[in-house]
């Protein structure tokens, strides 16, 4: 039988204060009273404070929670390590490994000097990035091309750029950045007034204020609309400049500057239809390095990955596409899509907060015959192939769409149309520690996602 | 790196999230269980030649997070933190007491499940308050709710998945 709290009403709510952050001065001297003579207040408060923990380690555990302070600098760390004698030679070589993985369990935020930005939301993304794309991650000067979803970069000026897929945005400093394409909503509050966002071909000077900017996949077409407040564009080709007000908009192009009457559309990023979509037709199989046949599951296509060599529950996926019907070099884009399902196998906490896929093309591969079980030293290795594409996501996403796409892979398929061509995927990024979750992508014989698919575009804004 | 570095680097990877709730209920703070944390894997790294592999990792790392946690308390001045050294060596035999709790593993897929219930509203308070580290004052104005409704509802949300974790982990543990 559990204890129960003494005065049940009056726990809960210094509780409540404790965990929302709003306990008083007198709340805190309640609360340590209560809990130092009421058992019963002790075991539900260690109840709720595990829970606590828990939730902040499932939704914050990747980075820093917003409105905390910043993390003490890992240098300063090690330089107390080595003041107290630490540091030397095997020892130190250990600490230093130990560093790198506890860093990726917490990834505490380090402001370094040359971090301009930080990533504070983001909603169902995944990327292609050389930035980190964690969320809370400190950014760099450098670019994050969006491929899906919706994500927030607060500059450290305080202007905030919402990009909405398929967008590329560059870092540049903490008052500026460069919308290569797609499209963003740009909010800078009073701090980031003089706040410049770039496009290829004009440039917009925020005075304190909300606007939407979008750019075309080309780059020589770009809308400004202003939601609130005021901007400036400016045209560096022509010299000219156009002041807007709320509800006007403008679009540049080479030439110069246009007042447009219409409102925002999303006309650059309206979703392509694409012309042609062809899927597996079952041709899917995963395999596993122990070769034990129970670990594999014909409806989905199995990742994992290690940081130690060889390890036997390692798993990655092979799917193949009929192109002897198809002209590839008929055109000018193509993606393949996967369906992320989750497994039920392990945990994300295993991993780093961001997880990269990698697409390989198998050139004149010979396979085993497909439904049956394959052996992994029968099967082509990462070195037999040639990469094509990658896509971050974080390690918490196990649904979704998930594309890759590119110059590599439309190649890859011109050279190798009028037959089968075969695809690996592997998990980039290595499991910390065991017991890490087994990433998957649906097959055809998923009950509910859908399986692989190629698609094939007319027009390259696509990607 | 020998096999006793290589266990040592494992045990200390793999006991991070019970060390960081034994520290969060010691301290009554995230935050101060954070920076508590560093400072306890910093004196784990140097205590390396103590560690013996086989033996119980976890109880020798909680006694260090422990003097840490109660070093952290004597250095900062009394009104910044919630709990005093009484109240903490209190916690912390109890703690003991109850020892290894649950595998950190069942804990987080048993949380996962429960939040996957919650009806869609409690789901984005619950996100907004732990993912956006939202203050209460924030989310009053984003949800349109007084303070005292919106921490009744956070506490019963969170009662709420206690029970369900409760009854999720004895079916994982039976007896």
């Amino acid at each position: 039988m559990k204890e129960e709290p003494r005065e049940p009403a009056r726990c809960r709510e210094l509780l409540g204060d404790l965990f929302d952050g709003t306990l008083s001065a007198d709340g805190r001297r309640d609360l340590n009273e209560l809990l130092k003579t009421d058992p019963g207040a002790r075991r539900y408060y260690r109840e709720q404070a595990r829970l606590h923990a828990d939730l902040d380690l499932a939704y914050a555990g990747g980075g820093i929670p917003l409105g905390m302070p910043p993390a003490r600098e890992t240098e300063g760390s090690w330089a107390r390590a080595q003041a107290t004698g630490f540091g030397q030679g095997a020892v130190w070589k250990l600490a230093a490994s130990v560093a790198v993985l506890l860093g990726l369990f917490f990834a505490f935020a380090i402001r370094d000097r040359d971090s301009v930005a930080t990533l504070v939301s983001s909603e169902d993304a995944a990327w292609e990035s050389e930035l980190p794309t964690a969320l809370n991650s400190r950014l760099k000067p450098g670019s994050l091309e969006l491929k899906q979803g919706m994500a927030t970069v607060r500059f450290d000026s305080g202007a905030a750029v919402t990009l909405e897929a398929p967008a590329r945005l560059e870092i540049l400093s903490p008052m500026r950045g460069r919308l290569a394409r797609g499209a963003a909503i740009v909010e800078a509050p009073g701090s980031a007034a003089g706040f410049v966002m770039e496009t290829p071909s004009s440039y917009a000077v925020d005075h304190g204020t909300k606007f939407a900017i979008e750019v075309s996949a080309t780059g020589q077409e770009s809308g400004f609309e202003v939601l609130s407040g005021e901007i400036s564009v400016h045209h560096p080709g022509s010299k000219q400049e156009q002041r807007l007000r709320k509800n006007e908009a403008a679009t540049a192009t080479e030439r110069g500057i246009v007042r447009t009457e219409s409102p925002f559309t999303g006309q650059y990023t309206r979703a392509t239809v694409p012309a042609l979509r062809i899927g597996t037709g079952g041709r899917t199989q995963s395999i596993i390095r122990s070769g034990s046949p129970t670990a594999l599951n014909p409806a989905y296509l199995l990742l994992k990955s290690t940081v130690e060599p060889e390890n036997p529950s390692e798993r990655r996926a092979f799917l193949s596409f009929d192109l002897s019907s198809v002209r590839a070099d008929a055109f000018a884009a193509a993606r393949l899509v996967f369906s992320m399902v989750p497994t039920g196998h392990g945990l994300a906490v295993h991993l780093p907060s961001e997880i990269r896929f990698q697409v390989y093309g198998i050139p004149d591969a010979q396979t085993p015959e497909w439904g049956r079980a394959w052996k992994w030293e029968d099967c082509p290795a990462v070195s037999d192939g040639q990469l094509l594409g990658t896509v971050t996501v974080p390690r918490t996403q196990q649904k979704g769409k998930v594309t890759i796409g590119g110059d590599a892979l439309l190649e890859f398929l011109k050279k190798n149309q009028g037959g089968p061509v075969l695809f690996m995927v592997v998990r980039e990024t290595k499991a910390l520690s065991s017991g890490s979750l087994v990433h998957a992508f649906a097959t055809d014989f998923h009950p509910d996602a859908s399986g692989p698919a190629l698609e094939f575009f007319l027009s390259p804004e696509i990607l | 790196m020998n096999p006793q570095d290589k266990e040592f680097v494992f045990e200390l990877t793999a006991c991070q999230s019970r060390l960081y709730g034994y520290l969060v209920t010691l301290l009554g703070s995230v935050h101060d269980a954070r920076d508590v944390l560093q400072e306890t894997n910093l004196v784990l790294w140097q205590k390396i030649q103590e560690f013996r592999p086989g033996t119980d990792f976890g109880a020798w790392a909680r006694r260090c997070a422990y003097f840490q946690a109660r070093a952290f308390l004597r250095d900062r001045k009394r009104d910044r933190h919630v709990f005093d050294e009484e109240l903490l060596a209190i916690l912390a035999d109890e703690e003991a007491e109850q020892g290894e709790r649950e595998a950190s593993e069942e804990r987080e897929l048993a949380l996962r499940d429960c939040l996957s219930r919650l009806p869609a509203k409690q789901a984005d308070l619950i996100r907004d308050r732990y993912m956006e580290g939202s203050s209460i004052t924030e989310m009053c104005d984003r949800f349109g709710k007084k303070e005292s409704a919106l921490k009744m509802t956070l506490m019963r949300i969170r009662e709420t998945l206690l029970g369900c974790m409760e009854s999720k982990l004895r079916e994982v543990t039976p007896g």
